[in-house]
């Protein structure tokens, strides 16, 4: 009879457990999983459009098995997270945000402001704080996610692949991830930026390539800057890793590319006098990787006139960029601002209302150290015989 | 007279303890007889014989052999043995040969005991009236001889049957070391290990298990180096159950078993005289017992499951790389089940991307979900196992591999499952054989775990493991915790060098270094 009692106890405890169901149990299969969002505005002026790429599969059946393939699912919505349940009106699996790798976010939408669009994404828990953002630099940012890319099935996927390695081999743009630019966004005396993405050409194919840095003030987008200008912003950024630098030796045109090997960037605020100074000091080392030059300049004197010339480049390159970013956008997207702040919070607090201005007329003094620590595999420049 | 028969074998408890091969061991264990009624022999053989024989009514293996000297025919006597179970040889020559020949001297008085000193070849023969002895030396093999005019029996050790050869055992092989295994009969058991540990320590205790079986079985150990408390507790189990028959040392393994709803044994077994002996220098204890090459070592602490006679064999790098992957692979073939229905059901984010691609591709018009495909395979793997040993073994380990594998790959064909359960289920299941000591252990652990993250996810499975974990240090072998450590760290997830493992098992043994211990006599 205890015994009994017993065994019942036990049974309609493990009944009861087996019976509560599985709340968050889901079936991969039963998931639409998003690789990447484009963010337009509605239609109507009105709401947001949103193109998800989900992993969709081709084939199947035979004993080879599906593959992966993207396949894309729009949605519109008074608001994003509406945007994103309505995409349930066309689809029978639930998307599912957690392996979403990228976010694009339309031109148009970016000058409104990118604040609204990043809430949801920073709210809800299935979206990653470590998503790669962009902008798109074409009309609408569905036609950037739409494009096909090379060798990944998964657009999304290819173009995050690319971005991450932007920064190990190429810093043509910055690399930020959703986290990064809420700190951007939300810090002092620093300026948001994006890397942005625009439609080219390959095999009379379109391709969605790296295109640039948008720049914000606040977060609404001001404009954009080119590849090339932007590896200086990455320079005064100090997240340049790697990637080449080129220079003019002797022509109009760049006839030598340094491979950067090891770069930092040092950047003090000088306070002391009347009105606060930047002072940028870039150290560096490099590697000959290309030599166009007609003289050879593989020498003792001639990696040293290279040094110089590359030095005077970076330095005349960085005061341009900081010029042309204080005259047309008066956004402080180099964080002097912040650097400020973080040297002398005291002293960032007085000049913080009219910081805006005084950016505009900062003055900065820059000086690059460079050193060349290989030539290659070669010993000379590649000869031509006669 | 049957009750005889019940009673006599019931409360006969006393054994003479003579080695199969004649040497003398000693007696040990002091009968507990209550019964007043009990039969005495008297001086007249024909009725004695007839006693005998009314005991052994309808047993038609009991030989009554009546012997009458050739010289002197009034010296009578008569030879009481089993059929099958003495040494004929020995018997008829060394017995009934000297018993019909010898010459006897008319004025020797006593001559019984000129039997037993004078004609009687055998090496050993024991003089008592005790009738349950008497009884008990029949059914084991020896021969009893009574004599015209005594009441006293003559018993001399002539047990003599076929046993199994020594062979390297089939469940414990190694790569490199002795390759000699315990067979059914525990004096050629307990001589293998008295071979290996010639030293006048190692004491040997019999006992007597099984009410009707009446079963040998001796405790071992190392004096000086076991420890007294737990030998002191053996036996105080040893004595508190009874049970009508033993015939393997689990029986009484289940009785003296402190958690007796484990599924972790406490109790390590073996058949192999050089763990036993291993063991035994450790400062553990053996329980052999008659009719089983299989051998209780206890205490018996966690580790020792991952333990293989192997590791001290070979170089101690190996070895210790082929524990570390026995205990990785426990944590495996526990986890790996638990943890993919965790992963792919609850936790999608932990999975890398591209594995993710490939899951998803995999369960395509899967038709289960994924915990009832990873039950169905876990069970049917099992199914497979428990073939394996059940089938007649020329044909059940091809076909067994041949069916895992039809049954793996059709059934992902004809997408019954999908491919990666199939993965995970054959992980779990390999390295689960990986540690074959504790496969029960492993299955139920499995299933709970299992069970409990198909609930909860990794949350459930933490749970799972934690309480495993607790469960695991709460346990104790004969007071020793197993978990706790108390095995010498140089023999614990590594094997250090032999030089570096000069410590036994602390608390376990009363001498703690191997070093300084020389086992010289006094």
């Amino acid at each position: 009879m205890k015994r009994q009692r017993k065994v019942l106890i036990f049974l309609s405890i493990f009944i009861t457990i087996l019976m509560t169901g599985c709340a968050n149990y889901r079936e991969l299969e039963t998931l639409a999983v998003v690789t990447g969002t484009a963010f337009d505005k509605g239609s109507d002026g009105t709401g947001y459009h949103l193109t998800f790429e989900i992993l969709g599969q081709l084939g199947g059946g035979g004993t080879q098995g599906p593959t992966v393939q993207s396949q894309l699912i729009e949605s519109d919505g008074m608001t994003i997270f509406d945007a994103v349940r309505n995409a349930l009106k066309k689809s029978d699996k639930k998307l599912y945000f957690g392996h979403c790798r990228i976010l694009i976010i339309s031109n148009e939408l970016a000058h409104e402001g990118i604040d609204p669009v990043l809430d949801w994404l920073n709210r809800d828990s299935e979206p990653r704080i470590t998503m790669n953002l962009f902008i798109s630099k074409e009309k609408t940012a569905k036609e950037v996610i739409e494009q096909k890319s090379l060798n990944n099935p998964i657009t999304s996927y290819a173009l995050s692949n690319i971005d991450k390695n932007n920064p190990k081999f190429l810093s043509k743009t910055a690399y930020v991830q959703l986290y990064q630019a809420n700190n951007m966004l939300g810090g002092e005396g620093i300026s948001l930026i994006l890397p942005a993405l625009v439609i080219a050409n390959n095999q009379n194919n379109k391709i969605t390539e790296l295109g640039g840095t948008a720049i914000f003030k606040k977060d609404k987008l001001l404009g954009y800057l080119g590849s090339d200008e932007s590896k200086y912003l990455v320079f005064i950024k100090n997240q340049v890793t790697s990637g080449l630098l080129i220079i003019n030796m002797e022509s109009a045109s760049p006839d030598i590319s340094l491979e950067i090997i090891d770069s930092k960037t040092k950047v003090t605020p000088i306070l002391t006098g009347k009105l606060p100074e930047m002072k940028i000091e870039i150290k560096m080392q490099v590697a000959l990787g290309e030599m166009q030059t007609s003289a050879d300049l593989d020498t003792e004197s001639g990696i040293k006139e290279i040094e110089e010339k590359a030095s005077a480049t970076i330095e005349v390159n960085i005061k341009q960029l900081i010029t042309k970013v204080q005259r047309e956008y008066d956004s402080d997207i180099f964080g002097f601002g912040s650097t400020i702040y973080k040297n002398d919070p005291d002293y960032w607090k007085k000049i913080k209302p009219q910081w805006d201005s005084l950016f505009q007329s900062l003055n900065i003094e820059v000086s690059a150290e460079m050193e060349i620590i290989n030539t290659g595999l070669s010993k000379s420049k590649t000869k031509v015989g006669g | 007279m049957s009750y005889w028969y019940n009673t006599v074998l019931k409360q006969c408890i006393t054994v003479r303890m003579e080695v199969y091969f004649g040497m003398r061991i000693r007696k040990i264990y002091a009968p507990k007889i209550k019964d007043n009624n009990r039969p005495i022999l008297t001086t007249d053989l024909n009725t004695n014989i007839r006693l005998i024989r009314n005991i052994f009514k309808d047993d038609e293996t009991l030989i009554t052999r009546y012997i009458e000297n050739q010289t002197d025919t009034t010296i009578k006597c008569c030879i009481f043995y089993i059929d099958g179970m003495v040494n004929n040889k020995l018997l008829n020559e060394d017995i009934i040969q000297p018993l019909l020949e010898h010459e006897f001297d008319p004025k020797a008085s006593d001559l019984i005991n000129v039997i037993a000193k004078q004609v009687t070849l055998s090496g050993s023969v024991d003089k008592t009236s005790d009738f349950y002895q008497i009884i008990q030396a029949i059914v084991y093999g020896d021969s009893v001889l009574l004599v015209n005019g005594y009441s006293d029996a003559l018993i001399f050790n002539t047990k003599g049957w076929a046993t199994r050869a020594i062979a390297e055992p089939e469940a414990e092989r190694v790569l490199r070391g002795p390759r000699e295994g315990f067979n059914e009969s525990i004096m050629a058991n307990l001589t293998m290990i008295r071979r290996k540990l010639r030293t006048q320590d190692l004491k040997i205790k019999f006992k007597v298990f099984g009410a009707r079986t009446q079963t040998k079985g001796c405790i071992c150990y190392i004096e000086g180096v076991a420890n007294k408390d737990i030998l002191a507790e053996l036996e105080r189990r040893l004595d508190k159950f009874s049970i009508d028959g033993t015939l393997d040392v689990n029986y009484i393994s289940e009785f003296i078993d402190e958690e007796p709803y484990s599924p972790i044994k406490t109790i390590g077994s073996t058949e192999r005289p050089d763990t036993v002996a291993g063991k035994l220098l450790e400062g553990r204890i053996a329980l052999f017992l008659d009719g089983t090459p299989v051998v209780l070592t206890l205490p018996h602490l966690f580790i020792e499951h991952f333990q293989s006679s192997d590791d001290y064999y070979l170089n101690y790098f190996f070895a210790s790389i082929g524990r570390l992957l026995r205990i990785f692979g426990f944590l495996l073939t526990i986890s790996a089940p638990a943890v993919y229905v965790a992963i792919t059901c609850f936790h999608h984010e932990m999975l890398p991307t591209p594995l993710m691609m490939s899951i998803i591709m995999a369960r395509q018009s899967v038709p289960m979900p994924t915990v009832v495909e990873m039950f169905l395979m876990l069970i049917m793997f099992e199914i497979l196992r428990e073939t394996g040993n059940r089938m007649p073994s020329n044909i059940g380990q091809s076909l067994s591999i041949v069916g895992a594998l039809v049954v793996g790959q059709a059934a992902v064909d004809a997408k019954l499952v999908s491919a990666p359960v199939i993965v995970i289920v054959a992980t779990a299941g390999i390295t689960g054989l990986l540690i074959p000591r504790i496969k029960g252990g492993i299955i139920i652990i499995r299933f709970i775990l299992l069970s409990l993250s198909s609930i909860l996810g990794l949350y459930g499975y933490i749970f799972g493991m934690m309480g495993l974990m607790i469960y695991l240090f709460n346990i104790r072998s004969f007071g020793i915790p197993i978990m706790n450590g108390l095995q010498s760290k140089q023999d614990m997830y590594i094997r250090s060098p032999w030089w570096n493992m000069m410590k036994r098992p602390q608390f376990m043994a009363a001498d703690k270094t191997r070093s300084n211990s020389d086992g010289d006599p006094e």
